[in-house]
């Protein structure tokens, strides 16, 4: 949290050169002083930090630099290329790198913190707010713009924040926005409603992506006041033409003031990925189709109530569904086992999915003598799926051991711990289980098929196995 | 594949393939614009000394068959992964003067998968250096004052900590 909150304190910094670089990329524009700008930028290492702002002014620098330098700095040759191409070595670096990069110079402090405001999130404090307002050509470089819960923690911070966004939405700060993401309480929802109404009313043209946090705290649907959903959905109005939104809260079992599910109306015609945590469905949700999604995220605790049947109604032609099955598959006693498999059996009415990622926290995926029973019993709700359920398409269900490894296989193509592959056989289909294992010093880490129905699969051991060619 | 000439900026020609030149996009729009009315000629490439061009060139032999790059070089992906491959890995061991030439020689004649395995390779100079080594490694002066460095450090403390 601390950490959140000091990381903004790492932009104001930057900008001791920026007005001089305001200066020289106005300059630029002017081609009567091209020549003077290059002898500028030759002659005076500190005065070379031009960061292009718009598309157009990124190629009159392009073109002005890539000319043959004259003055190229033979005692320092990194320094010594063009502005574009110490941005795209810079771009390679991760957001740890880049901090270190601005550590320096000056001028590569110019260059990576360009670049970090480029990548991550920009917090909606006054701080960032101040320096948008007073250096013009940072506010390109917003890619996605974030209200935290840590910085916004009270109503009067969000009604700030309300208040910041609706002065500089209108201004065209945020032209090249991308994303946004609002953590909510359920205490500011006026400040909520204010705030996703100035986006949408002053939505710019590559605004693509919405996450919503709802807290615990999401407020509840009073007894004595049944209407109040009514009221409250009247006055949203959500960004349209998005492609992904995700939306996240916390277990609850009390009801909800707002649909926040109509987020996915206003994008029904175009969004293709869609997220949704959330412990339960109320019959006041929307139901309305997004037949593009292709891809749904869904979380579903053991304890949780399944909105499998909702989902399937609400996102029809699902291919790729990421299911957050924190307990499934993991060690319960026998005869708690199978009750709770039966719940995330519920999935199987996702007709259209081919491919399933399962994350899983629970023991037993990695622990080499629980690994059978929990391979077991991912099988068990796999070939339900696809013999009793409607999954007629499924082709493979791929089984991570924590979040984080699932994300950490997306960045680096490994870390998959099972993966059932859906072999069909004149019609009928098997489930096979494969998993990566170590054979032997000679033949190292190989991928092994299992087929968990033999008697060696009982207890600590699924037998040898048929080792795969990779 | 017919032979042709390449012109380098110190006056030397060098004989290459087509198909392998063809890996520059600039040579191959050039190429394209004259057809065939200067066959024989060498293309002069004024910006590119003879030891440079020779290496650019060893690199797009090697690369003669790679498939065409993806229209969105810009994209996410191109950004996240700096793995490079062994033999560009080799190819990339010279001295910091020479790495820093061929990456303006593949930025000037637009061979872009060749400025992407530079530009990899610098980044991973930097990678997991100190501020420190950073200015050894580039020969890069410290131009902050000792005030602003301590500030900055304080400001960054949180980063380098994750």
């Amino acid at each position: 949290m601390a950490n959140r909150k000091r990381k903004t304190a790492l932009v104001p910094f930057r900008r001791r050169t920026s007005k001089r670089t305001a200066a020289l990329v106005r300059t630029v524009h002017s081609r009567k002083r091209e020549t003077a700008i290059v002898r500028t930028v030759h002659s005076r290492k500190r005065e070379t930090a031009i960061v292009p702002t718009t598309k157009a002014s990124r190629g009159r620098l392009k073109t002005l630099r890539s000319r043959p330098r004259e003055g190229y700095d033979d005692f320092c040759p990194f320094l010594g290329l063009p502005s574009e191409l110490q941005l795209r070595i810079l771009s390679y670096c991760n957001f740890k790198t880049l901090v270190t990069v601005s550590l320096v110079s000056n001028h590569l402090r110019d260059i990576s913190l360009h670049l970090i405001w480029e990548t991550q999130p920009v917090d909606c404090i006054s701080r960032n707010m101040k320096q948008l307002d007073e250096h013009e050509d940072l506010r390109p470089a917003v890619r996605h713009l974030a209200v935290r819960k840590n910085t916004a923690p009270s109503a009067s911070r969000m009604l700030a924040v309300a208040k910041r966004l609706a002065v500089r939405f209108p201004k065209d700060y945020f032209s090249a926005l991308k994303e946004f993401s609002i953590d909510y309480h359920g205490g500011q929802s006026d400040h909520f409603i204010q705030i996703i109404n100035t986006l949408a009313k002053h939505q710019p043209r590559n605004f693509k992506t919405l996450n919503i946090g709802a807290l615990y705290k999401w407020s509840k649907l009073d007894d004595e006041d049944k209407n109040v959903v009514d009221k409250y959905h009247a006055n949203i109005t959500y960004p349209s033409g998005l492609t992904t939104i995700r939306i996240t809260s916390g277990f609850n079992r009390r009801t909800y003031k707002y649909d926040l599910t109509k987020a996915f109306d206003a994008s029904a015609d175009t969004l293709t990925t869609a997220e949704l945590h959330i412990g339960c469905w109320w019959p006041h949700l929307s139901m309305k189709q997004c037949p593009k999604v292709t891809t749904l995220s869904v979380r579903q605790e053991e304890y949780d109530i399944p909105v499998a049947p909702q989902m399937a109604i609400r996102f029809p032609n699902v291919e790729k569904l990421v299911l957050n099955a924190p307990r499934c598959g993991g060690f319960w006693p026998p005869h708690m086992m199978e009750a709770s498999l039966e719940r995330y059996q519920q999935w199987e009415v996702m007709s259209s999915v081919k491919h399933v990622t399962l994350i899983n926290e629970g023991a037993g995926m990695d622990h080499f003598t629980w690994r059978d029973a929990a391979a077991k019993g991912l099988k068990h709700i796999v070939t339900k799926w696809v013999t009793k359920g409607r999954m007629r398409n499924l082709e493979r269900v791929e089984c991570f051991s924590d979040p984080y490894d699932y994300y950490r296989e997306r960045r680096e193509g490994r870390y998959r711990s099972f993966v059932f592959v859906v072999k069909r056989d004149a019609g009928v289909p098997v489930v096979k289980c494969q998993m990566a294992a170590h054979l032997s010093k000679e033949e190292g880490r190989r991928i092994v098929e299992y087929d968990y129905d033999t008697p060696e699969a009982n207890g600590t051991g699924a037998g040898d196995g048929m080792v795969l060619d990779q | 594949m017919a032979p042709m000439k390449l012109l380098s900026s110190d006056n030397v020609e060098i004989e290459v393939e087509k198909e392998v030149a063809e890996r520059s996009v600039l040579i191959k729009n050039m190429l394209e614009d004259v057809g065939d009315t200067t066959v024989g000629a060498p293309i002069p490439i004024p910006n590119v000394n003879e030891g440079v061009l020779r290496k650019v060139i060893e690199w797009c032999e090697h690369h003669r068959n790679d498939p065409p790059q993806p229209a969105d070089e810009d994209s996410d992906s191109r950004k996240k992964s700096t793995d490079i491959e062994e033999w560009d890995q080799k190819f990339m061991q010279v001295d910091q003067e020479m790495l820093f030439e061929i990456i303006l020689a593949a930025n000037y004649l637009d061979i872009k998968p060749l400025l992407d395995v530079g530009c990899k390779t610098v980044a991973n100079m930097i990678k997991g250096k100190s501020p420190e080594e950073i200015r050894k490694t580039f020969n890069i002066q410290n131009d902050f004052t000792p005030e602003e460095e301590d500030q900055i450090r304080r400001e960054n403390e949180w980063a380098e900590d994750r």
